[in-house]
């Protein structure tokens, strides 16, 4: 006897749901045999907050990005910082009716220069996302994706002609930890970050440093091999510091130390630009030259305050600076 | 005599049941295969759903990337 299911070919989990059943993203249930999704238009979270927070250091720096996000998340990261919302059920949190085009004109209404699809992950509000960016895109407002990148090739060749940023989470270069702390998987968020890449997205890479799980010397210094010689050495490279939340409540919060290390084997290695993330007012939050060294990017928290890039460029040693400067 | 009258019925009785119980022993095991072969999260509260979509809490807009499979259950 054979039972009819229906695959969703959205996320690498490629759940296969029975009438009735969710995906393991909790937003797409198989409503009598179509997939339907809970959450296009139905966001959880909107907010006003600097493209540094993304954080997008990159790319038009000391602007606004309208964030939004829905309820859920294809991964189940046991560290969530925003588990509230990204590991609830959308019919169990306060969703507000938020169309595509009133996204776009909010954005615009509140001299947003970006909009972002962060907190959850966009994966699992993609086809309110593809909608949203489509617009945004027509209407000049530049679209940065904040995600754990695990997505499968199709739906990701046809969103990225309208993303412009995009700061993926790479969780950790071990496997073993994807499986057994975020449920998900290594390879294909090395996929995607390539895929942006090649595409001409700006990328920027966030790895979040857990004690005891995470904060290895082997797996960190695969992951910057793998970042100078896959995705780029002008890739900027964001550690980010951990604070005990959710199921993980029993860890302390990274250490500085550690964070200050990772930072030093990374540019040692030949990634450009590594930042420090979550630990404010340092020098680990402002952009170098990689050339010249100088001063590109002065910040202190999300504030800005001073930008030496023209036309890409450094404004005192004329080196190609990655990035989209506006 | 009278005891010989009911043999019959109580043996139709008897079959009756053991075939419901049977049935039911089936069905369940393969609602329980059924369940085992999707792979997902759980079963909705669909009346709990439809409300809400009615209600404009949450959507119920097409997926885009979806497709049919059969799955054997193998018995």
């Amino acid at each position: 006897m054979a039972i009819k299911l229906v695959e969703c070919e959205l996320c690498e989990k490629r759940c296969r749901l029975a009438s009735g059943q969710r995906g393991d993203c909790r937003a797409r249930v198989n409503v009598d045999g179509k997939l339907v999704t809970l959450v296009y238009g139905k966001v959880c979270a909107a907010h006003i907050d600097p493209v540094e927070k993304k954080p997008m250091f990159h790319f038009i720096p000391g602007t606004k990005a309208f964030s939004i996000a829905t309820a859920g998340c294809n991964l189940h990261c046991k560290f969530c910082q925003n588990w509230e919302i990204s590991q609830a059920n959308p019919e169990d949190v306060e969703n507000s009716d938020l169309p595509p085009e009133n996204v776009v004109e909010l954005a615009k209404r509140n001299g947003c220069e970006s909009i972002a699809y962060t907190y959850t992950d966009p994966v699992i509000f993609y086809e309110y996302t593809y909608d949203t960016c489509k617009i945004a895109k027509q209407e000049g407002i530049k679209n940065i994706l904040v995600t754990a990148g695990f997505i499968q090739e199709k739906p990701l060749i046809k969103l990225m002609p309208y993303v412009d940023g995009a700061n993926v989470d790479i969780k950790s270069f071990a496997d073993k930890f994807y499986r057994d702390i975020c449920s998900g998987r290594l390879e294909p968020v090395l996929r995607t970050v390539k895929m942006m890449r090649e595409a001409g997205v700006i990328v920027e890479v966030t790895n979040l440093l857990v004690p005891t799980l995470n904060d290895n010397d082997d797996d960190v210094k695969k992951l910057v091999d793998w970042m100078v010689n896959a995705a780029g050495p002008d890739v900027p490279l964001h550690f980010s510091r951990f604070f005990p939340l959710y199921k993980m409540r029993n860890l302390p919060p990274t250490p500085f130390e550690t964070l200050n290390k990772f930072r030093e084997v990374a540019l040692n290695t030949g990634v450009k630009y590594v930042y420090i993330g979550n630990v404010a007012n340092g020098d680990w939050e402002n952009t170098y030259c990689a050339k010249c060294k100088k001063l590109l990017v002065k910040r202190i928290g999300y504030q800005v305050l001073e930008v030496n890039v023209e036309d890409s460029k450094c404004r005192f040693c004329g080196e190609k600076i990655y990035g989209f400067w506006g | 005599m009278r005891s010989e009258r009911n043999y019959p019925s109580i043996a139709i009785a008897v079959i009756v049941i053991a075939f419901i119980l049977i049935a039911a022993v089936v069905g369940v095991e393969r609602e329980s295969l059924a369940r085992k072969a999707a792979l997902g999260g759980d079963f909705v509260d669909m009346d709990k759903i439809k409300v809400q979509m009615q209600k404009g809490n949450l959507s119920n807009h097409e997926a885009e990337f979806q497709r049919d499979v059969e799955v054997e259950l193998g018995y």
